[in-house]
């Protein structure tokens, strides 16, 4: 009897689709991120081969390979070898991490946040340029923009004083300070992941019901108080999480901070991890990934609080009625100052890599030629094979359509599952399954990919049957980018009144309807950026991949190819091919769904 | 919380029972009898066997220069390849976890990185070392165990301002002081023939090289006060002190190149000619006490379970052969055979460089015997200097 009860109760329990969601999903995802877990913690707890060597000849000591050893923790972080040591290698780059990714955080945020607003609660002029152009910044890989802010800023007072675009055209230098260090590092990453805070702040801010904003207008609030009381708090949990994001992004990042951070000497955890774990102290670069892991577990609990404390978010109640715009003050300048930044962040990187994409001279712009994107023959001159032109090579093309069929696999992947946790975390909405699925599909992104990929390289020395496989890749960008998703999925549900739902229940539609024909077509422009996000994303990723796929699969090892063999023609063009690829890809969603990836936020 | 916590720990140990009881290296014997059997045999005799053994299927070779890309051997042979790019951290990790796993994944390894091809590859069995034998006699002895297929060099080389500045770099000393502040180089934490570079001249030898350069320098003995070990730490210290830290050779040479008279770097040569390379200078054609620069060796060996060991010889003896060393690395400056026999290519010769004879005097050679004797120390101090910048 009592067995029944029971089983009747278990039942019970899986009739509904949001208990099945996040009991499937809690199970998927501990698999796919428990081990990842586990190596981290236990290779920062054991030493290494190389380690053993190290430690047994710093500190006199025997240890094997695989032995257990807190050498690791006290060497890095508490001045074994020395205080010198643990404060270049561990403190130092830990607080330059954190004063970084706050900065940067706080940048993304105001520079998105703003244009969010100005886009769908004013009447801005130049909406669709500004709204489209805006999340440029995004597609490309970080470290260009890190190419561009050195090439306009350098000058003849830095560093070997190459003379850069703004001496040559104002003769003004910049101090050090400005091309490298944390103050460009910051700001490159702000900029890098302010459409991030566009697109999710964005999204809210159109779906929200009007009705609260002219509520308060009618009781005479004025417009900053409007911002402060109620759009602000109505927006908080996509700012919670854009900061989360992009904290813990910036805090992994490793490109932006080798490129403009260490020539002014400036180092963060990241740069300190790679060192370490190229340089014989692997154990050591697993102790830094793990404090990265628990900074982000740190920032998670901080969000738990803040999103706790408030009981709902709903705004979308399906009663929603008219926008009215606000009136900008001074509209034609702010729109023209608006255009004008939006060139120098989005339209002239891209610009540049198509001007050097044409230089048969690198740099020299009087011998443009179009033979690095035609050339019928392969093109000689370079200490390298380069094959043909960009648009009729063959092995470029490959790669290109290696990267496109991953990228959308794995963006089909995690844009449903980011959908459907979305729903179930809602649904389920403070209960400890949800607020534990919540957070464990959080995780993956606080692992740096170099570490994410190494974990996975050994994974498939284990399990045969994945090794080399496009479906290996397809799992690791998938729990990797699975944040993105459940992060704007959850937001996007949260806002949700269940009354919607409700009332498609009451007249008895079946759920697979209700999800398709009622939740996701509301906050059809959320999810599908839970769709294109990590498309963009893993186009152009490439540290998570390189331990994993051959080269000549993906187009981004292709591009670090030419990069690195200073065929810069050829490795601007990839970089302005992939960028293509990607607004094509964003145009046809527009078209077929009429969604995108900006949302199209004011613009269409 | 207490749920997850046992549901974490019970997940884990699930995991460490599947995933411990990592196998030990795999030593195929047949790749070493192969290997064995290759080194007596002539170019056509281990041609014949390579293509007998491998047919139409492709050779793998793993290295950390785009070199090995290079299409000739293809056409020199008929045997296909697959050339993969990882950097050198990278390719150590691969063939630990395949060689390591018994998992094929390449044949060949063209890689830098002394001290992990000796206390990594070789001491765990992952690795063949091979001698072709028509080039042995040909061949430095120091440099058939491990096997240096070619040195690349990495110099001294400042900005002319257009011919108007010459001899800037007398005296390597010179280096370590404040008219030299700024010299860009790449990182010694994030690469290892840079770090191996500097370990390399904390040993007797250069600590002799360095104390007689700094006496014509300063008109003095070199008194240790006791604050470094020996006067190559001083030197490496200061000059570390002095030095930016760019992530890419072709970025230094470019902002060598478009930089300000007297702006100096320290890259490989071979990206010299990829500039306007007039108002460059090399400073070893002006002669510098001490050093010049550095030679790193590029080693070449087979895998210890390599799918086509013939095959994989054939390679490594077409690179140390005239023709595959001028068409694979010899098109332009700054490589060197090791086999005594190849000369530098013409194209080189004409833009200035100079056979290897005359590096082996002016630079500091990556000395795979003497930098495991010292390693820990010397890695973790300098790294500590390059970290506290």
């Amino acid at each position: 009897m009592e067995k029944n009860k029971f089983f009747n109760r278990v039942l019970a329990y899986f009739t509904k689709p949001s208990n099945v969601i996040v009991v499937a999903f809690l199970i998927i995802l501990l698999a796919c991120i428990v081990y990842p877990l586990y190596s981290v913690l236990s290779l920062s707890l054991t030493v290494g081969q190389m380690d053993s060597l190290m430690y047994n000849s710093l500190f006199g000591l025997h240890l094997k390979k695989g032995s257990f050893s807190l050498l690791n923790i006290s060497m890095l972080m508490f001045g074994k070898y020395s205080a010198e040591y643990s404060a270049s290698f561990f403190w130092s780059p830990l607080w330059n991490s954190i004063r970084m990714s706050v900065y940067a955080s706080a940048i993304a945020v105001l520079i998105g946040g703003v244009v969010a607003w100005l886009i769908t609660r004013t009447d801005i002029r130049y909406k669709k340029f500004i709204s489209s152009v805006f999340v440029f910044p995004y597609i490309m890989p970080s470290w260009t923009l890190a190419l561009v802010w050195k090439n306009v800023f350098a000058n003849s007072q830095v560093g070997t004083g190459v003379t850069g675009m703004l001496e040559s055209l104002t003769g003004i230098c910049v101090p050090s300070w400005f091309v490298y260090g944390i103050f460009p590092c910051s700001i490159v990453m702000g900029i890098h992941y302010a459409p991030f805070a566009y697109i999710l702040i964005g999204g809210i801010l159109r779906n929200m019901d009007a009705n609260l904003e002219e509520a308060a207008t009618i009781l005479k609030a004025d417009r900053w108080r409007i911002i402060r009381k109620v759009t602000l708090p109505i927006v908080m949990p996509a700012l919670i999480s854009t900061v989360l994001l992009v904290f813990s992004s910036t805090m992994a990042s490793y490109a932006v901070p080798v490129f403009v951070g260490s020539p002014g000497n400036f180092y963060v955890m990241s740069t300190m991890l790679r060192a370490l774990y190229s340089g014989s102290y692997s154990g050591q670069s697993y102790v830094m990934t793990l404090v990265l892991v628990l900074i982000g577990i740190g920032m998670l609990t901080l969000n738990q609080a803040l999103i706790g404390k408030r009981k709902s978010f709903t705004t979308v109640t399906g009663k929603s009625g008219q926008v009215s715009y606000v009136k900008l003050k001074g509209n034609k300048l702010v729109s023209v100052i608006m255009v004008v930044v939006l060139f120098f962040m989005a339209i002239f990187p891209i610009f540049s890599f198509a001007l050097e994409s044409l230089c048969e001279v690198q740099g020299d712009y009087s011998t443009l030629t179009l033979k690095f994107w035609l050339s019928k023959e392969d093109i000689g001159g370079f200490q390298v094979a380069v094959g043909k032109g960009i648009l009729l090579n063959s092995v470029v093309w490959k790669a290109m359509l290696g990267s496109i069929l991953l990228s959308l696999v794995v963006a089909l992947v995690v844009g449903t599952s980011g959908f459907l946790i979305g729903y179930g975390v809602s649904k389920k909405r403070g209960s400890r399954m949800a607020t534990l699925l919540s957070n464990v599909a959080f995780f993956p992104y606080l692992i740096p990919s170099m570490a994410f990929g190494s974990i996975f390289l050994a994974v498939s020395t284990k399990l045969l049957f994945l090794r080399g496989t496009f479906l290996l890749l397809v799992i690791v960008a998938s729990v990797k980018y699975l944040p993105f998703a459940s992060r704007s999925g959850t937001s996007a549900m949260m806002q949700l009144s269940g009354e919607i739902e409700e009332a498609a229940i009451i007249v008895g539609a079946p759920w697979i309807t209700r999800m398709t024909k009622i939740l996701f077509p509301i906050q059809k422009s959320s999810f599908i950026s839970g769709y294109l996000l990590p498309f963009v994303s893993c186009i152009r990723e490439l540290s998570l991949f390189v331990l994993l796929a051959s080269s000549g699969t993906l187009i981004t090892t292709l591009l670090s190819y030419f990069d690195e063999r200073n065929v810069v023609q050829m490795s601007n063009g990839i970089n302005l091919l992939i960028i293509m690829v990607v607004l094509l890809v964003n145009f046809t969603t527009n078209k077929l769904t009429g969604a995108s990836i900006d949302k199209g936020i004011g613009g269409n | 919380m207490k749920k997850l916590i046992v549901l974490l720990l019970v997940a884990g140990v699930l995991f460490s029972c599947f995933a411990g009881g990592s196998k030990e290296a795999a030593q195929d014997n047949a790749v070493k009898a192969a290997v064995k059997a290759a080194e007596t045999m002539s170019w056509d005799e281990l041609l014949q066997k390579a293509r007998e053994e491998i047919g139409d299927n492709e050779l793998v070779i793993y290295g950390t220069t785009s070199r090995v890309n290079e299409k000739s051997f293809t056409e020199a042979t008929g045997i296909k390849i697959r050339a993969e790019q990882p950097d050198d951290t990278q390719i150590y990790e691969k063939m630990t976890a395949e060689v390591g796993n018994g998992l094929y994944g390449a044949d060949v390894f063209v890689t830098t990185d002394s001290f992990n091809l000796m206390n990594l590859a070789f001491a765990n069995g992952y690795v063949e070392n091979y001698v072709p034998g028509e080039y042995k006699d040909l061949i430095a002895d120091s440099d058939e165990n491990p096997l240096v297929a070619l040195y690349y060099a990495r110099l001294f080389i400042y900005n002319n301002g257009k011919g108007s500045l010459t001899r800037a770099i007398t005296n390597v000393w010179q280096l370590t002081e404040p008219e030299f502040k700024g010299i860009e180089m790449k990182s010694p934490l994030l690469e290892k023939c840079s770090m191996n570079f500097l370990i390399t001249l904390t040993s007797p030898e250069w600590q002799a090289k360095l104390a007689q350069a700094y006496k014509s320098r300063y008109g003095k003995d070199w008194v240790n006060d006791g604050t470094y070990p020996n006067i190559s730490y001083e030197w490496i210290h200061k000059y570390i002190q002095n030095c930016t830290f760019i992530n890419k050779d072709s970025t230094i040479a470019s902002d060598i190149a478009k930089g300000s008279k007297g702006a100096t770097g320290f890259f490989v040569y071979s990206k010299f000619r990829s500039e306007d390379y007039s108002g460059m200078t090399v400073a070893a054609f002006d002669g510098v006490e001490g050093f010049a620069g550095m030679l790193y060796p590029i080693y070449s060996v087979v895998a210890s379970n390599a799918k086509y060991p013939y095959a994989a010889c054939l390679y490594i003896n077409y690179l140390l052969s005239n023709n595959g060393f001028l068409k694979v690395f010899g098109k332009d400056m700054g490589a060197y055979s090791t086999n005594t026999s190849v000369a530098i290519s013409d194209g080189a010769k004409a833009a200035g460089d100079r056979e290897i004879s005359f590096w082996l005097e002016n630079c500091v050679i990556e000395d795979s015997a003497y930098i495991p004797t010292v390693y820990a120390q010397a890695f973790t101090k300098i790294a500590q200097w390059c970290a506290g910048k």
